[in-house]
């Protein structure tokens, strides 16, 4: 008698594609901070820049020049860290699509086999 | 001192740490599940070539689809667990949207981007006076 065998194969999430997908994440994350750090110093430095022209030993055509500069940088900065969420937001779609597939597919033994 | 926003890398760090001991643990749940149709697949075969009884088969069936309804019910559990660390990922980054702040020669200053709503002004209805037409 020939035996006929059994070949049901369960659903299988590719962890290399999820590594892959967390470690972008990871550095992400890692990147907001950083934008958010670098604000901070811009902000401190015009505060220090600021302190000294109203001691005045800073001209107000510098002071000028200062804030239009750290403006600039703001704004930079202010959409890095705006592009950088919505970067890790696609990411953390991408990861709930990946895990969703993995939804488990129903197996049912009998005497005859494996449906 | 005006401060920006700072995000909690260690928060944002667990939660990545989360979704990889989530991942791990689903397809450790799937390759219990392939192992399980394995065996038996063995067992079927040991059956039909007359190794095994019906009594024990029927037995090994029984105990199988326990144990599948057992995997299935953890794989969509750890699945609805991503969902919900991926929506608390969605939250923290959205918390981060900048902080806008404006340079001035008296200093730096920050402001809200979105203006206060003003509560909306009920109209009051005018209430139509009844007139009777003269005949």
């Amino acid at each position: 008698m020939k035996v006929k065998e059994i070949k049901s194969n369960t659903k299988k999430l590719k962890e290399s594609d999820l590594a892959s997908i967390i470690k972008e994440l990871h550095s992400l994350g890692e990147l907001i901070r950083a934008r958010q750090e670098e604000k901070q110093a811009v902000i401190n430095e015009f505060n220090s820049e600021d302190r000294r022209f109203l001691v005045g030993k800073l001209s107000q055509r510098t002071i000028n020049s200062s804030i239009k500069k750290t403006r600039a940088e703001l704004k930079r900065l202010n959409q890095e860290i705006r592009d950088t969420i919505k970067e890790s937001k696609e990411k953390l779609n991408e990861i709930d699509k990946l895990i969703s597939a993995q939804s488990p597919k129903r197996f049912r033994v009998s005497l005859s086999g494996v449906r | 001192m005006v401060q920006t926003k700072k995000m909690n890398e260690a928060t944002f760090a667990k939660l990545v740490k989360e979704f990889h001991a989530v991942g791990e643990l689903i397809r450790a749940r799937q390759e219990e599940k392939q192992a399980i149709i394995d065996s038996f697949g063995l067992e079927k075969k040991r059956y039909s070539e007359g190794k095994l009884s019906k009594k024990a088969l029927e037995s090994s069936v029984k105990k199988t689809n326990k144990e599948f309804s057992r995997l299935d019910k953890e794989l969509k559990r750890c699945i609805t667990k991503v969902t919900v660390i991926g929506n608390a990922s969605q939250r923290l980054a959205s918390q981060q949207d900048p902080r806008i702040f404006i340079a001035k020669t008296s200093g730096i200053f920050s402001f809200n981007k979105k203006a206060k709503r003003k509560s909306p002004v009920r109209k009051k209805k005018v209430k139509k006076k009844f007139v009777r037409r003269k005949k």
